[in-house]
């Protein structure tokens, strides 16, 4: 079986070959805009935000070396083979294989029947260590939390995000689209005003993104650290001054759920770099 | 055979191209100018603030002052209005070009109508400086203030009226 190193030395051994055939010093990312999915996505084309982050923090994401993000990915494979809970489980016994987690780091947030409540991968991971374990939860924003979901998206990497917003995911994905045109704080702004209407220009210095999620939990090379989609809205919110919610509450719940939507198609980019 | 320095400037040319073809950002930047210019020439040709109406009375009775304005213009913590906008006098490191540049700002806009974009532009995306209910979750800190006060505001539409 091929350890994640070997994996990662394949993947740059392959880059390197294709750069030497081609000529080219480093493989551009050559990210075109990929059609929204739905005729009611506000995006004309959906522009992963490693298109807009400058080209050195570019090559750092699309290098397995140089990604600051793997650590976090490399501590979430442990955990995923580590007896954890009064069950002394670990999650290869039931997911024997990583790969099987391709659908479920692409498809979340997720309505779940057995909680009957729209829940985001964090959430999931913690109904299976609290439900299936017999584990204590991992608190939001913990190394162990961020890199499970890490890992887990990580292996859906490449695959296009794909959600369900139909049945009793709809009123949860209204509510996020609501929430995305609500002007709030002391700003007044809307995640709108800024991502959909002027993505590509600057703010304050930063080129502004289509914002979407598809990297998440991505590494800040600002803050020097890997971080939740959700400690990412709290900071949105705290630039607009708004009042951050809590990590996994149901608007934020909602919100995800309505970016993984607005960003439908975009392949999966799990751990992204960004400034 | 070319001489060597030619061929170096040749060289450097072909780099220069290859940069200029860099896919991904000029790609992203045309489909960018596609979704703003609409919104750029709605702010440019004033359609907004006329729809908008505009605030005639001042806030206070003394007179905004345009070096103060200026001044507020360019704190970071109170206008921050270089983070959007090209402004010839307050130039920035953090530069921004989300709005238009306010060049001649003062000639495009009635007095009133500048009031209005800084007091409460509505559904633009720019801060309302001035707004003082419909506010929703705001944080702690800032609950029941504005970004500007009523004579900061005046000193601001002061400032605002010199660029012409």
């Amino acid at each position: 079986m091929w350890s994640r190193f070997s994996r990662r030395c394949a993947r740059r051994a392959a880059a390197l070959g294709v750069c030497i055939m081609l000529g080219a010093p480093a493989p551009a990312f050559a990210q075109q805009g990929v059609p929204p999915a739905d005729a009611d996505n506000p995006l004309s084309a959906l522009i992963s935000g490693s298109a807009f982050a400058p080209l050195k923090i570019r090559a750092m994401q699309d290098d397995d070396f140089d990604n600051p993000g793997f650590p976090s990915v490399e501590q979430g494979e442990a955990l995923w083979r580590a007896k954890d809970g009064a069950e002394r489980k670990a999650c290869v016994e039931c997911h024997a294989q990583p790969q099987s987690m391709r659908t479920a780091g692409a498809s979340h947030p997720k309505f779940s029947p057995a909680l009957n409540r729209v829940v985001t991968l964090e959430q999931q991971i913690n109904a299976c260590r609290d439900d299936k374990m017999k584990a204590a939860p991992w608190p939001a924003e913990s190394a162990e939390l961020i890199a499970m979901t890490a890992y887990v998206r990580h292996e859906a990497r490449g695959a296009p995000v794909s959600v369900a917003i139909d049945g009793p995911a709809r009123p949860v994905f209204e509510r996020g689209r609501g929430a995305y045109t609500a002007k709030i704080g002391q700003f007044a702004l809307s995640c709108a005003d800024c991502h959909n209407a002027s993505f590509g220009k600057r703010y304050d210095g930063e080129t502004l993104s289509q914002g979407h999620s598809n990297g998440f939990p991505s590494f800040s090379v600002g803050a020097k650290k890997i971080g939740s989609l959700h400690e990412r809205f709290r900071a949105c919110n705290s630039l607009v001054r708004a009042e951050p919610l809590e990590h996994g509450s149901e608007e934020y719940v909602a919100l995800e759920l309505y970016l993984a939507w607005r960003g439908k198609g975009l392949p999966v980019e799990t751990p992204a770099v960004r400034p | 055979m070319l001489p060597l320095p030619k061929t170096i400037s040749l060289l450097k040319a072909a780099v220069l191209c290859l940069a200029a073809l860099a896919p991904a950002t000029s790609a992203a930047q045309n489909i960018c100018k596609k979704k703003t210019n609409g919104y750029a020439q709605l702010v440019m040709t004033g359609f907004s603030a006329a729809k908008l109406g505009g605030i005639d009375t001042p806030l206070t009775s003394a007179l905004g002052d345009p070096g103060r304005g200026l001044r507020i213009v360019a704190a970071a913590d109170k206008g921050a209005c270089a983070a959007c906008h090209q402004i010839p006098q307050a130039p920035s490191e953090r530069q921004g070009d989300m709005g238009p540049s306010l060049q001649g700002v003062g000639a495009r806009y009635t007095e009133a109508q500048l009031r209005q974009w800084i007091v409460d532009p509505g559904a633009v995306a720019m801060p309302a400086y001035h707004k003082q209910s419909g506010l929703a979750r705001v944080a702690g800190a800032y609950a029941g203030k504005t970004i500007l006060t009523a004579q900061e505001v005046e000193d601001v539409v002061a400032f605002l009226k010199t660029l012409r």
